[in-house]
């Protein structure tokens, strides 16, 4: 690990402390956390509510800035990372690491005063996860960081059920695992379009190590348990049909453009146009499952 | 023959430019922590209120 390139003379900027937080991923955070407590069957109190989703998304924002401290070598490296406020020189890293810390300690702090021991343990895990399992540990190390590491971004439809009955059950389980198991796939499309940039920063991604054909293969392996676990709520009578058919016909289109990906060869100068869609459609697939699960637990 | 069109990169500030850009950058930082600090206490003030109505005010 080496420092960021440029000096920086200059405090940073608060737009740079929020770029810390990556905002962007942080939406599907709050939604998948938001959609676990609308989920759940105890109603919760909409200020304490507020306040649980509040603490989510500093966790997670915490969690993003100690990955940006760490990472500031690799995200110099890349593109798509390049102009993040540590490797464009806008900030030094002690104060990223200042603010990742102090912000984890404030999240879990208000977690456990306003809301309960259950959810801040779930958010303690899910934050200690991402930085030391996933960042330090697994980043670098193997093609399979994104499958272990993605178990991070897999806690917050749990934390949101926590928060809710102060205790975790089947259900929650099944939505982590939805989107454990949704990582991957995610993830590896992303990674055969962005190959080169990983391999040029020294991230052992899976299409950079195993080659495309076997990361194609996995990406179709991974998502067949992926819409057992989307399917499953409602055989196992969590959910209404509302949630049942959504999740069957989304995880149906999912699976279509999986296998598609999976059974391609991509050619020289290859656009990519399967993998780019695969990848923005698995976006959109979990927006709207987890979305059918708040319709269904609320309009059914 | 396309150098000349390049422009040249603004010259690094002296040190009074500096000092202001240092002191506009802390204002705006205090502002947002001053403004974010407000939220906090009208947060904490609503989460007392409802623990107390739920009964484990604690």
């Amino acid at each position: 690990m080496s420092t960021a390139s440029a000096t920086v003379t200059l405090p940073a900027d608060w737009r740079d402390f929020l770029a810390l937080t990556k905002p962007r991923v942080m939406t599907l955070v709050v939604f998948t956390g938001l959609c676990g407590m609308l989920a759940a069957p105890v109603p919760i109190h909409p200020v304490l509510g507020f306040t649980a989703i509040l603490c989510i998304a500093l966790g997670a924002g915490a969690a993003g800035a100690l990955n940006q401290w760490y990472e500031a070598d690799l995200d110099a490296k890349m593109k798509r990372t390049q102009k993040r406020p540590l490797p464009a020189g806008r900030m030094d890293r002690q104060s990223a690491l200042h603010f990742g810390v102090g912000l984890a300690g404030f999240s879990l702090v208000l977690m456990y005063f306003a809301i309960n021991l259950a959810a801040t343990i779930i958010l303690a895990a899910s934050i200690l996860f991402y930085v030391f399992v996933y960042t330090i540990w697994l980043k670098r190390r193997t093609p399979q960081n994104i499958v272990i590491g993605g178990a991070a971004g897999a806690f917050p439809p749990m934390i949101g059920w926590a928060a809710a009955t102060g205790d975790v059950t089947l259900m929650p389980v099944l939505l982590f695992a939805l989107i454990f198991l949704w990582t991957p796939p995610h993830f590896w499309a992303l990674a055969l379009f962005v190959k080169t940039d990983y391999a040029n920063a020294g991230v052992p991604m899976l299409p950079v190590v195993a080659g495309e054909r076997s990361t194609r293969i996995q990406i179709g392996l991974y998502t067949l348990p992926m819409i057992l676990c989307a399917a499953a709520p409602w055989p196992l009578g969590f959910t209404g049909p509302i949630y049942g058919i959504v999740a069957a016909v989304m995880s149906g289109l999912f699976l279509a453009m999986a296998v598609q990906v999976a059974i391609r060869r991509s050619e020289p100068e290859d656009m990519m146009v399967p993998e780019k869609r695969l990848f923005k459609f698995s976006i959109l697939y979990l927006f709207i499952v987890f979305g059918a699960l708040v319709v269904d637990r609320w309009f059914a | 023959m396309t150098d000349d069109l390049i422009q040249a990169p603004p010259p690094p500030p002296g040190p009074a430019e500096e000092a202001e850009l240092i002191r506009a950058r802390q204002r705006s930082r205090a502002t947002v922590m001053a403004v974010l600090l407000g939220l906090f206490v009208v947060l904490v003030f609503a989460i007392s209120i409802v623990k107390i109505q739920l009964g484990h005010g604690g």
